[in-house]
């Protein structure tokens, strides 16, 4: 069996498993008893990149979550990924795997793994390619990055200061383990939790308006490496509307070690405008980003991280849950030079549970209550 | 000649229907008779029906029940509450789910009938029905102080 065939086998398996689960609890639902909601992200891309070798279909991330509803306030988060590699074994992994109890609208508090709520791209859509606009994501937050981190172990209590429109995370947690993109999912390796702060400002309204900063601190030890000290802070403004939607996010980090001090700085801007009339499933759009790192960054400055960037495409939305993205990108890499690219994304998203409406869950209560 | 007249008599009959219904009818917000809430700000409202106040002041978790689409009632909530289109609302509550701000999605009500019985049924329940079809027994919250039938209601 070829590796796309696997693939393909192995992330069925993964849907179906989660579907069966989620039709059996749907069909055992009691009033305002267990609930399961299931969605499943996919995308297929194609690419063209100058001097690069691979270019043509590339079978896109899987993503499979499901969100249970244990009793009124216990709620179980789980999302797990099929991603196609070249050695051809892919590699499946649970991204977000948390249990979280609401004690009210200002108090909810979970313990597992999150996407860290640092900024607003690695939170608002992360592994979901059909909710983002555009193909790719901005080269801080890509995945795999290293320059923020990307994933969170750890414990956070969150909620709405008040009854505002304001809102808080706070967490604690394992931060980077010593290969430095991914978390400490069995415990932190050098035993000094990451902190990390968040507030956000959403007021609702036609304007979308969703602005907010976070603040991380963590020590560090990566492999072959002293101990380093680490402070990210990013802050954020969006328009979260389709004419303009519009994203602004800076995030600046300083890294301290016994031998040296460096800073990281990134920022990017992305505007997008829905066409109105007969051509209102179209909706193009520009993203500009820089991200500088110095070279004496002692976790980064090694690594060749500098990059300036513009992407433009246009997102078509002939479905209301597939779309097709065509985005060029022109990049200047700091270890590999320049580059010019040509991008399709064809992404789509369902909800099993649901048939084709993944915005409403059923009443199984009302079925109960008719078969009465 | 006779069949045409009496298609085009009904025909007209249910767009008169229909303009009599699209211009009495108010929209009224209706909870479950355990709800220790009689009157929303729109403020209020709009952060119930989006889902960024999901428990009652007494801590007691919020149920929002949706129309299906195509109602008029829904129509409107998305127009004045939401402030969203179709595609919008989609949107948003696929992106509430995936976030993780939410435990479960709204429950879908494909009728007034199921929504009235849905609503007295289910604690901590909100929905909103014309308030031409709503029974005696419901319970309707005032929105800024004023009832669907008061001039100013904000639902019309």
């Amino acid at each position: 069996m070829n590796s796309f065939a696997r693939y393909s086998a192995r992330l069925a398996m993964v849907i179906v498993g989660i579907t069966v689960t989620t039709t059996t609890s749907a069909q055992n639902t009691s009033t305002l008893g267990q609930q399961v909601t299931t969605l499943i992200f996919g995308e297929i891309d194609y690419r063209e990149r100058e001097d690069q070798g691979d270019d043509g279909f590339v079978v896109g991330q899987g993503v499979a979550q499901f969100n249970v509803r244990l009793d009124d306030r216990l709620s179980v988060f789980t999302e797990m990924t099929a991603t196609a590699r070249k050695d051809q074994n892919s590699k499946f992994q649970i991204e977000r795997l948390f249990v979280r109890y609401d004690f009210s609208d200002q108090y909810k508090i979970s313990a597992g793994r999150y996407h860290t709520p640092l900024g607003y791209w690695n939170s608002a859509f992360h592994h979901g390619s059909w909710l983002q606009t555009t193909v790719s994501r901005p080269e801080t937050v890509k995945f795999g990055s290293n320059v923020i981190p990307v994933h969170f172990v750890g414990a956070l209590l969150e909620g709405n200061i008040g009854d505002s429109d304001f809102g808080y995370k706070v967490g604690y947690g394992n931060g980077r383990s010593d290969k430095i993109n991914a978390p400490g999912d069995i415990g932190d390796s050098n035993n000094s939790r990451a902190w990390m702060v968040a507030g956000h400002y959403r007021p609702p309204g036609r304007l979308g308006l969703h602005t907010g900063f976070s603040f991380y601190i963590d020590e560090i030890n990566p492999e072959f490496e002293p101990e380093i000290d680490e402070q990210l802070f990013g802050a954020y403004l969006a328009l979260e509307r389709e004419a303009p939607e519009v994203v602004v996010e800076y995030t600046y980090a300083n890294h301290e070690s016994s031998l040296n001090e460096g800073k990281v700085s990134s920022i990017y801007g992305q505007v997008a405008y829905r066409l109105t009339g007969r051509a209102d499933k179209f909706k193009p759009y520009i993203r500009a980003e820089r991200l500088d790192v110095d070279d004496d960054d002692p976790l980064l400055g090694a690594l060749g991280l500098d990059y300036k960037g513009v992407v433009a495409g246009t997102r078509w939305d002939f479905s209301p849950f597939a779309v097709l993205k065509f985005e060029i990108r022109h990049e200047e890499f700091g270890n590999t030079g320049s580059r010019n690219s040509f991008w399709l994304q064809l992404a789509f998203v369902f909800n099993p549970s649901s048939g084709s409406q993944p915005y409403v869950a059923q009443a199984p209560q009302y079925r109960v209550a008719a078969s009465r | 000649m006779k069949k045409l007249f009496v298609i085009f008599a009904l025909t007209t009959m249910v767009f008169i229907t229909r303009l009599g219904l699209a211009e009495d009818s108010a929209v009224a917000i209706v909870v479950h008779p355990n709800v220790q809430v009689s009157d929303l700000s729109t403020g209020q409202l709009r952060r119930i029906f989006l889902a960024d106040q999901q428990f009652w002041p007494d801590k007691s978790r919020i149920v929002l029940l949706v129309r299906a689409p195509e109602a008029d009632e829904r129509k409107m909530v998305l127009d004045r509450i939401y402030e969203m289109n179709e595609s919008q609302f989609r949107k948003y509550w696929i992106a509430k789910i995936f976030r993780a701000e939410v435990p479960a999605l709204p429950k879908i009500v494909f009728s007034s009938n199921m929504a009235q019985e849905l609503v007295t049924a289910i604690p901590g329940s909100i929905t909103f029905i014309p308030s031409s079809e709503i029974d005696s027994s419901i319970k309707v919250l005032s929105i800024d102080g004023l009832l669907p039938d008061q001039p100013g209601y904000s639902l019309h």
